[in-house]
């Protein structure tokens, strides 16, 4: 498809300046990063600025009299709103549970399945097994699973040796969020294993070869190879899982019919229950807001010590 | 083998089979549920299902458009991965290897465009497909996925271009290849792994997006089969059963793909490459 | 010579329509158009009507569960389609949005108003102007599994609320490890609006309401401090299912899970069809308790201030509302048609159950509290919240209906 240029001839048409300067020359990284931003600002960018348009606007359904005026009034609203606050720390605890959750079953699962002989194949396709339903199904099956009535999850707790009692998990205000970030783990966990599996294989063998002549151990490989070395991979793992963590809809709105307030609940319970789409602009730019700043933390903290672009 | 580490494979071994055991039961209950007469697995009180039953599958043929759902998936979700990885893999790659001012912020707004709730911006999504003439066509979901799946493509590979020495390439444009050709001849090969792993995320999130498919596409057989699987909650009963069933059927095709390029994903050309 | 004149303008009026109004096309945004039952019927309206106007009917479909987030999303954005699916608890919203198109000068055409029932116009009438053509009606009602009963020793439903709590004790069995095995009855209770319409006809029995006559809301009166009471009392007990939603809740009357509840005439279908063997068990009856059945039209069209072709659109809503289409109604569908005397008595005698929602469907109590039509969806999360919160978190329930009431007066003044 490609034609691979040799030797030491340079094009002399005029074509074949053109495709030079767009295979080779100043045009060559433009090419290659314009197009998928054109994508981004226009399927995104487009709605995401009229977001931001709509949140310095009063836009409610029911009441067109308000709208095309400029105001602050939502931004007001939103930072004097106790239960917005209480959104932002609910989702802050579920993005910190599902990300430590699915990294830890994702790297050991990884860890475990690296270099496992026999079964290969099958160990590691039971491992993305979750991640082949959508959260729409796993939030489905977990919520019969939890459910306080019939639930098999408190009959398979009826059978452990100790008494734990019947559990109503998604009932009881202490056992809700763990029991909904269980869900979202089993769920993602896979997403963290696949690329922890890509990242840990590009790990070279002699690294690990060096350290046993050095007489260290499994646990001090770990700590002085391993994790460095899938360093890159597992800052963008945090930030991804972050990300499914703030946006996760699914699970906490079908098992707890939006009870449990995260800013994504909040922005759908604001747009089609209140129709106040300016008020749900707004809560979405705070989310967007607060989840960048904590990304952008994070990022410094990992990735700045090398030096890198990052 | 010595006494330590001894304890320590069985050691392994049984957090392997606690993981597995962990993965594996939430499925067993779908089993279960799928293969039980529609609106009586809820209440089931052992571990099996009181009656077995085929026709939560058969139903999904006979009544809904199952196939034809799938058949939309499996083109929705190769075209949106194949684009978003090709597109994101170049991107990566530039971001990667050359150095410029505003490649940082580049990365970060990216991030930023997946971090909105899709509910706050919905309303002026569906506008905007409106204005583009994308509603209720396979395309408009296409275009959709991609922006979905470009973010993750974009930051991934430029991680796995990050770990492959520049040097080849200079080796292979001292040769005389361009710079196009360096990055097909020598530096893509040896992402590939990283390619398919995001080949893969690429597939899988498209095929389990409803978003799209279902609040912009209005016409029943043109439904992705993740649309399809939300139509099972109706407004007075929600077919769990069946959905179940559907469900199961609609993992498949993730499970098969993802056994078929485990391989790839892990072949070790890349540590090969670094060597 | 006469004759055939009149017979020729017959042969020939419906060619003048259909030249005049040729090629239009209408979008229509409807509910499971391509699942069986009333489905089938959306299909047969639509193909009739392409064959008399010649217009084309592009069909925007949805289902059940989507139905509301898709009409918001779609009538937000400024592109909803021309005829739309509304319900009583909507219209209003809609209205007030500036979203619909009134009526009236289309239903004072000779002939279109006693094309319904007495008083049906009135269910989408708003401020006097009509809004909407009711399809289809829903009151809640008494459903029972008669041979759960008669195993209790019971040979009659429940007649008033003390029995339907009684028997929803006696009916609840528990296996030999206190496992409960069978719920007395259904109540809903999940954070949903049908937990409101709970709270609502529970306090309806109790001779209140949730608002008074001018529409100040009344949550911390006397009777629906009781309705709540009432639900604490079977929710402590474990007499009906916790944390459920409806259409959960649902499936376990259906197939023998509880033995009674308080729905609509759709579980027999469902049962028919889920639970065969069992169909006979199961019975209809009044609801146990005076005053009136909650509900009101659950399917009505309206048509879209915007649609380019209004008279078009009409079209539709007027063959919905004839003889020919209303007549069929209830062979494909167990709701209640709206149609003068178009549920006959054939199709009556062939789904015997459905005799308390006919009877119910006219004098049904709105489920929207009067003066707050058009606060629905920002008033039912309140209450369902006091509700909720009562029954899961072990609020005191006057403490939890005060909160409410102290909300409701801040975010929904009439």
């Amino acid at each position: 498809m490609l034609q691979e240029v040799t030797g030491d001839q340079r094009p002399t048409t005029r074509l074949g300046r053109w495709r030079d300067a767009l295979t080779d020359g100043p045009a060559f990284p433009l090419l290659m990063i314009v197009p998928p931003l054109l994508v981004l600002g226009l399927v995104i960018g487009v709605p995401l600025f009229k977001a931001v348009l709509l949140s310095f606007d009063r836009v409610i359904l029911t009441r067109p009299q308000l709208a095309g005026q400029f105001t602050f009034y939502n931004y007001a609203k939103l930072l004097s709103d106790p239960s917005v606050w209480a959104a932002v720390w609910r989702t802050g605890l579920y993005m910190l549970g599902t990300v430590v959750g699915s990294i830890a079953l994702g790297l050991s699962a990884a860890l475990l399945t690296r270099r496992i002989v026999r079964w290969r194949g099958l160990a590691r396709t039971i491992f993305i097994l979750p991640w082949s339903m959508p959260a729409l199904v796993a939030a489905l099956v977990w919520g019969v699973m939890y459910d306080a009535n019939f639930g098999v999850l408190n009959r398979i707790l009826a059978l452990l040796p100790f008494e734990i009692g019947r559990v109503e998990w998604l009932l009881n205000p202490n056992t809700v969020l763990p029991a909904l970030i269980v869900a979202q783990v089993w769920n993602e966990f896979p997403v963290a294993y696949i690329f922890f599996l890509a990242g840990l294989q590009a790990i070279p063998e002699e690294l690990y070869e060096a350290a046993r002549v050095d007489g260290a151990n499994g646990y001090q490989q770990f700590w002085h190879i391993t994790l460095p070395q899938i360093r890159y991979v597992m800052a963008v793992i945090v930030v991804l899982l972050a990300i499914f963590g703030l946006r996760a809809f699914p699970i906490i709105h079908l098992l707890t019919q939006g009870r449990t307030e995260t800013l994504t609940v909040k922005t759908f319970n604001a747009a089609f229950r209140q129709f106040d789409f300016s008020y749900a602009s707004s809560i979405g730019i705070l989310a967007v807001a607060v989840s960048l700043v904590l990304v952008l933390i994070y990022l410094r903290l990992t990735l700045r010590q090398d030096g890198s672009a990052i | 083998m010595t006494l330590g580490a001894g304890i320590l494979a069985m050691l392994r071994g049984a957090a392997l089979v606690v993981l597995v055991v962990i993965t594996l039961f939430p499925i067993y209950w779908m089993l279960v549920s799928a293969f039980t007469p529609t609106g009586f697995s809820r209440q089931i009180t052992g571990f099996l299902p009181p009656e077995i039953t085929l026709r939560n599958f058969t139903l999904l043929i006979t009544e809904r458009p199952m196939l034809r759902w799938l058949w939309n998936s499996v083109l929705v979700a190769s075209l949106a991965s194949f684009l978003s990885m090709m597109v994101g893999m170049f991107c990566g790659y530039a971001l990667s290897r050359l150095k410029f001012r505003g490649s940082y912020l580049i990365l970060v707004i990216v991030l930023a465009s997946q971090m909105i709730p899709s509910t706050s911006i919905l309303v002026p999504m569906y506008a905007l497909f409106r204005d583009l003439g994308l509603l209720d066509t396979i395309q408009g979901v296409v275009l959709g996925h991609i922006s979905l799946v470009l973010p993750l493509a974009i930051w991934m590979s430029k991680g796995f271009f990050d770990s492959i020495p520049p040097d080849l390439e200079g080796a292979a444009r001292i040769d005389g290849c361009s710079r196009l050709s360096a990055l097909w001849h020598v530096a893509i090969p040896l992402a590939a792994p990283g390619m398919v792993a995001i080949f893969v995320y690429g597939f899988v999130t498209s095929w389990h997006d409803y978003v799209f498919p279902k609040h912009f596409v209005t016409t029943q057989d043109l439904w992705t089969a993740a649309a399809g699987i939300t139509s099972f909650r109706g407004e007075y009963f929600t077919l769990f059963e069946p959905q179940l069933a559907a469900a199961l059927i609609f993992a498949l095709p993730v499970v098969i793909l993802f056994f078929v390029l485990q391989r790839r994903i892990v072949s070790g050309s890349l540590a090969g490459g670094v060597k | 010579m006469r004759q055939l004149a009149l017979a020729t303008a017959l042969v020939t009026s419906p060619l003048v329509m259909t030249a005049a109004t040729a090629k239009e096309t209408v979008s229509f945004f409807v509910i499971a158009y391509n699942e069986p039952g009333l489905g089938q019927w959306w299909q047969k309206l639509v193909k009739i009507y392409q064959d008399k106007t010649g217009n084309e009917i592009s069909i925007r479909n949805t289902t059940g569960s989507d139905y509301y987030t898709q009409l918001i999303t779609e009538v937000a954005s400024g592109s909803a389609a021309d005829i739309l699916t509304v319900n009583q608890n909507n219209v209003r919203e809609l209205v007030a949005g500036g979203q619909l198109r009134p009526l009236n000068d289309f239903v004072d055409k000779p002939g279109i108003r006693e094309l319904l029932a007495d008083g049906a116009w009135d269910t989408l009438t708003v401020d006097g102007k009509i809004y909407g053509l009711p399809i289809t009606g829903r009151t809640l009602e008494l459903l029972y599994n008669s041979c759960h009963l008669k195993e209790s020793g019971f040979d009659k439903p429940p007649a008033n609320l003390t029995e339907f709590i009684d028997m929803a004790r006696k009916l609840t069995k528990r296996d030999g490890s206190g496992t409960i095995t069978r719920y007395g009855a259904n109540m809903v209770n999940a954070n949903e609006d049908p937990t409101y319409e709970m709270l609502l006809m529970l306090t309806l029995a109790h001779g209140g309401s949730l608002t008074d006559k001018d529409g100040n809301f009344t949550l911390t009166s006397e009777p629906v401090v009781k309705a709540l009471t009432v639900m604490k009392t079977l929710y402590d007990e474990g007499v009906v299912p916790r944390g459920l939603m409806e259409t959960d809740q649902r499936s376990l009357f259906a197939t023998g899970s509880t033995a009674m509840t308080i729905d609509g005439q759709w579980q027999f279908p469902f049962i028919k069809e889920n639970n065969a063997a069992n169909f006979d068990c199961y019975k209809s009856a009044k609801h146990p308790w005076d005053g009136p059945a909650t509900g009101g039209v659950n399917q009505g069209l309206a048509i879209n201030a915007k649609a380019a072709n209004p008279e078009a659109a009409w079209a539709l809503l007027e063959i919905a509302a004839s003889g020919e289409m209303q007549s069929v109604f209830s062979d494909h569908s167990p709701y209640i048609p709206y149609g003068r005397n178009a549920l006959t008595q054939a199709q009556l005698d062939a789904r015997p159950y459905l005799k308390p929602w006919a009877e119910s469907i006219t004098t049904a109590h709105p489920i929207v509290p009067r003066h707050h039509e058009d606060q629905f969806n920002t008033i039912w999360p309140i209450v369902a919240e006091a509700v909720v919160s009562t029954l899961q978190n072990g609020v005191a329930p006057a403490d939890a209906l005060a909160k409410a009431q102290a909300a409701l007066e801040e975010c929904c003044k009439k």
